[in-house]
């Protein structure tokens, strides 16, 4: 629940359990329990803000972009309140919230700026021209740079989730011990890759055993060319653009290492960098509140007959 | 006859990320509605080259092609509807039914359902699919065992030759 | 006592308004990817037909399935958001019982049947009794033939799925097979008949905590019985 861009309260159900047992958000067992999660959480949220139901003005919900069988929970359930309160219906886009969740934890966020938006699902840059004006500047062409955290985590052995365990990790290791390649280093392209890196982590050491690798040096130094990579390639697309502000947006916005290394290199190039807040960097839906609270500013609001788009590029407000 | 006895085996030696697309490209362009093509290696094997292989045999552009582990499915519009599934997080058949696969083979009836760590399902996969098998031979040499399973299948292997 | 029903857990969905044992009004559509899509805005239909508001409702019904996995979770998720928001009691009834309703009046055993999904199906076995249909033994999922193997008498076959599988059965069973003349088929409201006789009897679900019936298991058994080993 978001009121004029203060966090009234934002309810997450913590779906630990079910990552531990499976290694992510697996769509339709995170789609199950949603089912069985879903009043409550909507309970919750309405309570721990302190307001009732017949507070709410406008219901916004993720509709594009992401698992659908999450997707649809929640769709159905928005709908269903905004028949009964009779209020506005807003439909965001997944991306579209992380940018938001970037917007509340820093309200004066100068616009244009480039955003990356970087986690599990995803890794984007993208150019915000002005509140909901956006443009696609790259993508990944392959893994999401959570992904290839979590891929090289298991093949290391370490738990799930992988980014923050490497991160942890990577602070007792030598990010120099191993040169990685960096991928798409002389490439004009903002689009991003992972595969090749992952490729080479994993030929360098699978004929090894696990108990002799120096993981700890591996895990820094596959840490380092992924941080490489996001770093050079948003600082490429703030050029191109022309634009004094980076904004880091999304679960990976959390890591340590690419903090720094971002921080670093734009303190040097004069650049301000804007982190989302860490509590709000992983999916939760006051951003999709806040989101949606903007694009019904500019009227964008959806019909009861609103429904879900699993993969759809991200859209400026019309 | 007993499709289910049906059986044809092709295997390929692939030296780059390019020839294991080029071969998923020339199947992919043989692909029919209903294909299930179950595939299977290691970390780093060649599963998503060989889907972008194939996607591109169906008019799909390399670029649209991701890797769904995250998102568990990816749905992409070429000659035939394609259903991309990663079942990389999935521990046993079981899972995969609680996670919806046959829903999902359900919808690519019509179309073409790749499946990327598909090891956990093949006990459950009709008698028609065909089962591709990666292994590393050295850091850009792939060795890729196609078996086609049913007649369809065979007769897709069938037409192709060796390389 | 006005009962509105949801249950989208099959091919078709359905919305039923009844009025005690009358009823009042109600929607099919095909599902075909769009229940989400359309079901507000044919929940809202059905009531303005009826010259009634969500308000005049005094209890609210929802199809838990088995059926498909989809599906259940759209249907599910409206009613009990419903239930929630507008405090009125909710109760969930399994789609199986809802069409073994259907055959509340004939003697013979009742099977009715649900798409389970790859040629599969979920089934159960029901004798009529006092005005309803009683479930005998377990949930069936897996598929016809594994069904066919456990019918020994006169069996009346309900539901989308049987008329799907009609050959099938026939060759099978012969004459001990009977089927409902499509034309007599009441969509929609077994979910809300039975919902109607819960309530009456005092019963209710809790709107926050009600789940879907999967049936995972049976379903996960036989696919793994009928797999290919490689």
């Amino acid at each position: 629940m978001v009121a004029d861009g203060v966090i009234l309260s934002n309810v997450v159900a913590s779906q630990v359990d079910l990552h531990a047992r499976f290694g992510g958000v697996v769509p339709e067992i995170a789609a199950r329990k949603h089912v069985e999660a879903i009043g409550y959480i909507i309970k919750e949220a309405i309570d721990s803000a302190d307001r009732n139901l017949a507070d709410i003005e406008a219901i916004a919900v993720t509709s594009i972009y992401g698992l659908v069988g999450s997707l649809l929970v929640g769709v159905a359930a928005a709908k269903s309140l905004a028949y009964i309160l009779k209020v506005p219906l807003v439909g965001v886009h997944h991306i579209e919230g992380h940018i938001f969740a970037n917007i509340l934890s820093n309200p004066s966020l100068p616009m244009p700026c480039v955003c990356l938006t970087v986690s599990g699902g995803h890794t984007m840059l993208v150019y915000v021209r002005g509140l909901c004006q956006y443009e696609v500047l790259g993508n990944t062409l392959d893994d999401a740079t959570g992904e290839a955290f979590d891929k090289i985590a298991k093949f290391l052995g370490l738990g799930f989730p992988g980014g923050p365990i490497i991160d942890k990790l990577s602070v007792q290791g030598d990010r120099a011990a191993f040169p990685f390649p960096r991928p798409l280093r002389n490439s004009k392209t903002l689009d991003f890759s992972f595969s090749g890196l992952k490729t080479a982590v994993v030929n360098m050491f699978k004929d090894r055993e696990r108990a002799t690798l120096p993981v700890a040096d591996i895990a820094a130094s596959f840490q380092e060319a992924v941080v490489e990579h996001l770093v050079s390639k948003t600082l490429q697309a703030a050029s191109l653009k022309g634009v004094s502000a980076i904004a880091v947006t999304g679960g990976v916005a959390s890591n340590r290492r690419l903090r720094e290394a971002l921080s670093e290199r734009c303190n040097r190039e004069r650049y301000r960098v804007f982190f989302t807040r860490p509590d709000l960097c992983g999916d939760n839906a006051a951003m999709v509140a806040a989101a949606g609270a903007a694009r019904l500013r500019y009227g964008d609001v959806a019909g009861l007959d609103l429904s879900v788009v699993p993969h759809a590029p991200l859209e400026s407000v019309a | 006859m007993d499709s289910r006895n049906l059986e044809e085996r092709r295997s390929f030696v692939s030296s780059s990320p390019a020839a294991t697309q080029a071969l998923g490209r020339k199947i992919g362009g043989r692909l029919f509605p209903g294909s299930v093509v179950a595939l299977m290696g290691e970390l780093g094997s060649g599963k998503t080259c060989f889907a972008k292989g194939l996607c591109a045999g169906l008019g799909i552009p390399q670029r649209e092609v991701n890797s769904p582990t995250f998102a568990f499915v990816n749905e992409y519009k070429g000659r035939l509807l394609v259903l991309h599934l990663d079942l990389y997080r999935i521990e046993s058949a079981g899972m995969a039914l609680e996670v919806g696969i046959l829903d999902y083979l359900d919808q690519a009836e019509s179309g073409v359902a790749i499946i990327e760590w598909a090891d956990k399902v093949l006990p459950i996969l009709s008698d028609s699919h065909l089962a591709v098998r990666f292994s590393v031979v050295s850091i850009r040499k792939r060795e890729i065992r196609l078996t086609g399973l049913g007649k369809d299948f065979c007769q897709l292997l069938g037409e192709m030759g060796e390389e | 006592m006005r009962v509105l029903s949801i249950d989208t857990s099959g091919r078709f969905n359905e919305i039923g308004l009844v009025d005690g044992d009358r009823e009042h009004g109600g929607l099919v559509w095909e599902a075909a990817g769009n229940s989400l899509r359309d079901i507000i805005l044919n929940i809202d239909l059905v009531l303005g037909k009826a010259r009634l508001d969500l308000a005049d409702v005094d209890g609210l019904a929802v199809g838990v399935g088995p059926g498909s996995w989809t599906g259940v979770r759209v249907g599910m998720t409206v009613g009990k958001t419903l239930a929630y928001a507008t405090g009125k009691p909710l109760c969930g009834i399994s789609s199986l019982d809802a069409l073994a309703y259907q055959g509340r009046n004939v003697p013979t055993l009742l099977c009715p049947m649900v798409e389970a999904g790859r040629g599969n199906i979920y089934a159960a076995f029901y004798q009529a009794q006092c005005g309803t249909a009683i479930r005998r033994g377990e949930h069936y999922a897996g598929n016809i033939s594994g069904l066919l193997k456990l019918v020994k008498e006169p069996i009346l076959f309900l539901g989308d799925a049987a008329l799907l599988h009609r050959q099938a059965i026939s060759e099978s069973l012969g004459s001990l097979a009977n089927f409902r003349d499509p034309a007599e088929e009441v969509r929609g409201y077994g979910i809300a008949a039975l919902a109607v006789a819960r309530f009456e009897r005092g019963e209710r679900d809790d709107a926050l905590s009600l789940a879907p019936l999967y049936l995972r298991e049976p379903l996960i058994k036989a696919l793994l019985a009928q797999g290919r080993r490689d």
